[in-house]
């Protein structure tokens, strides 16, 4: 079959690979559908995450066919639609049980590994370095999902694909970003970030009643997106600005957005000193991450505020403002996606059509232009927010 | 006798074993993976620490300054003193390429002692040859001084540089040959009660689904059992073990019978969890490796990192106990580096063939475990529903 499988730094390509198998007994074999590219990718292609073999299938936002399952499987049959979320999780062990689905005890065969960069493991994900277990990806024809009692939901309501994959992923995490927040009546809410996830969080957001969000990025396209289709109040465009936390103090009184959300992650960009640090600290190999993004929310957050991380980091940072988050009484909420807690109850806002999560795609593409799907969406040619590859 | 006692009385038995070995009495050792492998492993592949930021420092620094020399010695012969000629260029021109080479050695190997040391031979004779001309009155002594001073202050900075880095040790595991009796202990959570717990355990036939070393266990009666290890090559290693404490829903304890080619013991302790999360799993295993091919042949098979080893077997339990069955990935199901691809050259039906036993055992118990699962997965997302109906009434998280 084909797949979109790393091949080093910066590269991409879609090569033959044998298709693959059920392991276990609670497999199943999903044919692909529909698959997009994320944000998260972008890391793994820019070479920020270790543990990544040449060969490794990309792709962890994918939704399908079920093709075949494993004899302990009883809740799906052969040729049902499912949406598959992009945590591998048992649904058996204490974090399952307590709805943490990312952090399932039982399914990252390479916890050990895990452990040692973390302090603990992680649960396993899709096509997402060997840290986090060396599972395949989605980006290709067929699709091996372990646990198909746990993750994979049921498309029975004659949506397209378009409107239910980012169910897999985006969605849920613009959504638990949004909720880690606590966003109350009057909130001022301000969302580094207007990649897909961030928009996702901003409209997530705006359907949790929050009273103004304000979207920061350097794109104007985007910041247009975040404006007319996701739901923001007002938007910084950080490069046109002297400082993006003069304009929010002013924008909100002098008081700083209530609330937070650092939809950026490890790869931030910003103009100035604290780039060129945080650059010639990745250079040096003393910091993988940059979290630009992250010191700002931090800085500007409201006294007693709440910051909520969903952008993804992968290692360790320099200059934390910890004095900020003590003496000014913040909270740090973070944590990758826990997609199963939130699938059924977003699939049922998108049937009432309180949402539409495809706004964010621009650009389709057949799987065997991965490459060109990724170079687009890194290099944000052709105004790209989100590529959707169709196998 | 307290299990504290028991450990103790164990530790004095293995020394004591070891007391007239030619290997010394050792204290027997706990091996943990930092130890063995040192602060390396927390490193990212390529991430440099403090002590190569120094090292390629100082080498990109010799790497200018011997393009400096290289390009212009007639400048730098004049900047240090000298009254420049041709011997004099071509000296400085010799000594820019020492540097170049000494400045590449520590740029791309920073924690090499060779490169360190060479940087302060090359250092040593800078100085020798800058004290020399000063004697020459054509030169230019006040500056030569200076650079003579500076000189040696570079070589102060390279010798303390270079004492402080050491030939690269062998990991701890390549000596377990000569080290006495390793004593492991790990212990791992399971979302199982007590009772289930021990009984999978008690089995002792159950051992080899989880621990990855052992290939067999046949119990021949209530206290005795025959173990067999696979060994590399395809040979096995075979000891016979008989228990010694059997108290239900609290501790196991087994060891070797006396004459074992591998002397071993190990004990594993139920407790139940704090806050209704299932049983906490203690297991502690001693194995003494005897000297020589043998002791190599030990290590290999109990694993070159015993707790890594342990950690993996009791990881792998939780997942038999929790879950039915240990969990695959297309990469981790390969021995040794793979690409996150399915591949076809592995015999998938074995492992599943393998583990069906494991899982209708576990469905046929409570009338079909994976029906269970289906009613608390489904269970699971009517809980995330309700969450959603309370935030969506209160606009609050509950989280």
């Amino acid at each position: 079959m084909k797949a979109n499988c790393w091949m080093g730094k910066k590269r991409v390509e879609v090569v033959d690979v044998p298709e693959p198998k059920i392991l276990n007994q609670r497999d199943a074999i999903i044919r692909v559908t529909s698959t997009a590219i994320c944000g998260s990718d972008l890391h793994l292609f820019n070479g920020f995450m270790p543990t990544m073999e040449k060969g490794d299938i990309l792709g962890h936002e994918f939704m399908g066919e079920v093709m075949e399952t494993g004899k302990a499987v009883k809740n799906l049959k052969v040729g049902d639609r499912v949406v598959v979320p992009f945590t591998i999780s048992c649904g058996n062990c204490n974090a399952c049980k307590a709805q943490a689905f990312s952090l399932c005890e039982n399914s990252n065969p390479n916890a050990q590994m895990a452990e040692k960069m973390f302090g603990h493991s992680l649960c396993g994900l899709f096509g997402y370095s060997h840290l986090t277990g060396g599972f395949a990806g989605g980006q290709a024809e067929f699709a091996r999902v372990p646990f198909a009692d746990v993750g994979p939901l049921k498309v029975e309501n004659g949506l397209t694909d378009d409107q239910v994959l980012f169910l897999s992923d985006i969605f849920p995490t613009g959504y638990m970003g949004a909720e880690m927040c606590g966003i109350e009546p009057g909130d001022v809410i301000a969302v580094w970030g207007c990649g897909p996830v961030g928009q996702l969080a901003i409209a997530s957001a705006k359907l949790m009643g929050a009273e103004r969000i304000i979207a920061i990025d350097r794109f104007p396209y985007r910041l247009q997106m975040a404006l007319n289709k996701a739901g923001a109040t007002d938007v910084i465009n950080y490069e046109e600005v002297d400082s993006t936390l003069e304009v929010l103090r002013e924008m909100t009184g002098g008081r700083g957005p209530d609330k937070c959300i650092d939809a950026v992650g490890m790869e931030g960009h910003s103009h100035g000193m604290q780039y060129a640090f945080d650059r010639s600290m990745q250079a040096l190999m003393t910091e993988v991450d940059r979290p630009i993004a992250l010191r700002e929310a931090i800085m500007a957050c409201k006294s007693g505020g709440t910051v909520s991380v969903i952008g993804v980091y992968g290692g360790l940072i320099d200059k934390f403002p910890m004095g900020t988050v003590m003496n000014r009484s913040l909270t740090i909420k973070s944590g990758q996606t826990h997609v199963q807690r939130y699938m059924k109850p977003l699939m049922r806002l998108i049937e009432n059509g309180d949402i539409d999560p495809s706004f964010v795609i621009t650009h389709h593409l057949p799987l065997s232009e991965a490459a060109n799907g990724y170079d687009l969406f890194v290099h944000k040619h052709e105004n790209c927010e989100k590529v959707v590859l169709k196998a | 006798m307290t299990a504290e006692q028991a450990k103790q009385a164990r530790r004095q038995k293995l020394l004591a074993a070891q007391q007239d070995e030619d290997h010394g009495a050792d204290e027997p050792t706990t091996v943990t993976f930092r130890e063995q492998f040192g602060d390396e492993i927390f490193q990212y592949p390529g991430q440099r620490d403090r002590s190569s930021i120094v090292g390629t420092a100082l080498g990109a620094f010799s790497i200018g300054l011997g393009i400096a020399q290289i390009v212009a010695p007639r400048k730098f012969a004049r900047m240090v003193g000298i009254k420049p000629n041709a011997f004099s260029s071509t000296a400085i021109r010799l000594c820019g390429m020492r540097e170049i080479g000494a400045g590449i050695g520590m740029v791309f190997q920073p924690q090499r002692p060779e490169w360190a040391w060479a940087r302060v031979a090359g250092d040593l004779v800078d100085v020798a040859a800058l004290t020399r001309s000063s004697r020459n009155t054509r030169n230019n002594k006040g500056r030569l001084v200076v650079a003579a001073a500076s000189a040696l202050a570079i070589t102060g900075l390279d010798i303390a540089r270079a004492s402080q880095l050491r030939p690269r040790r062998k990991p701890r595991a390549a000596r377990a040959e000569t080290t006495a009796g390793i004593e492991v202990s790990r212990s791992i959570t399971v979302n199982r009660p007590v009772s289930e717990v021990y009984e999978f355990w008690r089995n002792l036939e159950n051992l080899p689904q989880f621990m990855d070393h052992l290939e067999s266990v046949v119990v021949i009666d209530n206290a005795r059992s025959q173990w067999k290890a696979k060994a590399p090559a395809g040979m096995t290693v075979s000891w016979e073990a008989e228990l010694i404490e059997d108290q239900p829903n609290e501790r196991i304890a087994w060891r070797s019978v006396e004459g074992s080619q591998i002397p071993n013991s190990g004990a594993v302790t139920f407790v139940e969890a704090p806050g209704d999360r299932g049983t906490e799993v203690h297991v502690e295993l001693q194995y003494s490796p005897p000297a020589g091919k043998i002791g190599a042949v030990v290590a290999k098979l109990f694993g070159e990192e015993p707790t890594l080893q342990v950690g993996g077997d009791l990881r792998r339990f939780k997942q038999v106990m929790e879950t039915g069955e240990v969990l695959l990935s297309d990469a981790s199901l390969h021995s040794g580096m793979h690409a996150a691809q399915p591949s076809d050259d592995v015999d998938h039906t074995q492992h599943y063939e393998a583990e069906r036993s494991i899982v209708i055992e576990r469905s046929a118990d409570g009338s079909s475990e994976s029906s269970n699962r289906d009613r608390e997965s489904t269970e699971a997302q009517d809980r995330a529903d309700q969450q959603y109906n309370d935030e969506l009434a209160n606009q609050r998280s509950t989280f």
